[in-house]
């Protein structure tokens, strides 16, 4: 067999990674994308068959989980040796067979942490150079959100790694309750819209070609979350925070800041994105993180009497907000 | 399984080469994967023709000569694949194949975590 050399990234298959609690609705939702999107052919892979059947013909379970640690001593680089597996076997059947597929859909199982699972398509080149991640989605229940919230870190990561949040279910709580829910997800995930989904039915475009990893795609930070102060009934361990200058950074110093914050968080640190002005750039530098894996990339050119506002989100655990806010006032250009 | 990249390009390129400026231990081909990717970036470019192989070996031999002459005149020694990085770069630049802004913008990731944890 020959390896193909690394195709240009428009050309890479998306891939949907859709996480979610047991009896949120994720399988519901897939089974409504799969019914919907007749043009395109969509390859599923589950960890483990649910109850509730799956309907497509490309459906393959890549057994348990599989966590495996790439390089000795670096805690992040953990990526899912099921995956590895699985992806490289339909990479194969692709190309001896174009019109296999188009894209994947990965469906985790409740518990999974997200974070493995984006590795994945960033660390294993063979990976990397095939496939791209799209999104992920995280489907929560809102009737069942907040206690599995309260109870499970995986829930709280799982919605700190989201693109998207699919609410479910918001029509078995009351108004008041469900404002509070989206209150509590704003605060452990900002720049996640988020969107209603009744019985997996959702418009197409909310699921499908997100573009939440992709450099170009522009930061939404949920308006108030900013001036939002910190009093909470409910303290997340996951938790995002902001910081937003309009006067230009200085490249060097927010450079070393980076280089701290992983040094001392790269674990906690679940995804980060920015969008900033440097001192002596006319164009602004766009960023993204999972948590020591970084992309960078020059912006669009700032126009003319444009305010030129830096905006950077930081989502994780336990992430110490006041000092890093503290070191980020310090990057402001002097 | 790892691709050869285009390191197994055609004979004139390989023959083109001789007219390269010469490494300083042509024992060793490449210390560094990156200096391989570089090396095969140029290579793979002309072959698309984005710029001829003469264009390059002028291009690459102007920054040999200005980097000798910087540790001539005291200054930091670069090696081989360090000349030829910065001459790819200058020659992608004027080709407009990428841009000084480019380049600083992408560097700030890799400034942060190295090589191997930059998202492609």
């Amino acid at each position: 067999m020959t390896t193909l050399a690394p195709v240009a990234a428009s050309r890479k298959v998306p891939v949907t990674i859709l996480t979610g609690f047991l009896g949120a609705g994720k399988t519901t939702l897939l089974n409504r994308i799969l019914r919907e999107r007749h043009g395109e052919r969509i390859a599923v892979i589950e960890n483990e068959f649910g109850e509730q059947g799956i309907d497509n013909d490309l459906i393959i379970d890549s057994g348990a989980e599989q966590i495996v640690e790439m390089n000795n001593g670096c805690i992040c680089c953990t990526v899912r040796g099921d995956l590895v597996r699985i992806l490289g076997e339909l990479r194969q059947r692709r190309e001896s067979k174009p019109e296999a597929f188009d894209r994947v859909i990965i469906e985790t199982t409740g518990l999974a942490d997200p974070g493995p699972v984006a590795q994945t398509f960033f660390i294993d080149e063979d990976i990397s150079a095939y496939y791209a991640i799209d999104a992920i989605l995280t489907v929560v229940d809102a009737k069942h959100a907040s206690e599995q919230l309260d109870a499970f870190h995986e829930a709280q990561e799982q919605v700190g790694f989201a693109d998207r949040i699919l609410l479910s279910k918001t029509d078995l709580v009351s108004a008041d309750e469900l404002t509070d829910l989206r209150a509590r997800l704003v605060r452990i995930n900002p720049r996640a819209p988020m969107k209603p989904v009744h019985f997996g039915e959702t418009p197409i475009a909310d699921v499908i070609d997100v573009g939440g990893f992709s450099l170009d795609s522009i930061l939404e930070i949920e308006p108030g979350f900013l001036d939002e102060e910190d009093h909470h009934e409910h303290n997340d361990d996951v938790k995002s925070f902001a910081f937003t200058s309009t006067r230009p950074l200085d490249a060097a110093r927010l450079q070393a800041f980076f280089r701290d914050i992983i040094a001392e968080h790269a674990r906690d640190l679940m995804r980060y994105k920015g969008v900033v002005e440097f001192a002596g750039f006319d164009h602004s530098v766009v960023f993204q993180g999972v948590h020591m894996m970084m992309a960078s990339d020059a912006g669009r050119i700032w126009s003319e009497g444009e305010v030129r506002e830096s905006r950077l989100v930081f989502i994780g655990r336990n992430l110490p907000k006041s000092a890093l806010l503290a070191r980020l006032e310090r990057c402001v250009a002097s | 399984m790892k691709t050869s990249h285009g390191m197994d390009s055609n004979s004139s390129s390989r023959l083109l080469c001789k007219s390269l400026p010469v490494r300083d231990d042509p024992n060793v081909a490449f210390a560094e994967p990156w200096e391989a990717k570089a090396f095969a970036i140029v290579v793979k470019l002309t072959d698309a023709g984005r710029f001829t192989w003469q264009e390059w070996v002028e291009c690459f031999s102007k920054e040999v000569a200005a980097a000798t002459a910087v540790e001539a005149a005291g200054g930091v020694p670069k090696t081989y694949y360090e000349q030829w990085l910065d001459a790819a770069e200058r020659m992608m630049t004027e080709k407009g194949l990428t841009s000084k802004e480019q380049i600083a913008a992408r560097g700030f990731a890799l400034g942060v975590t190295g090589v191997a944890h930059v998202l492609k």
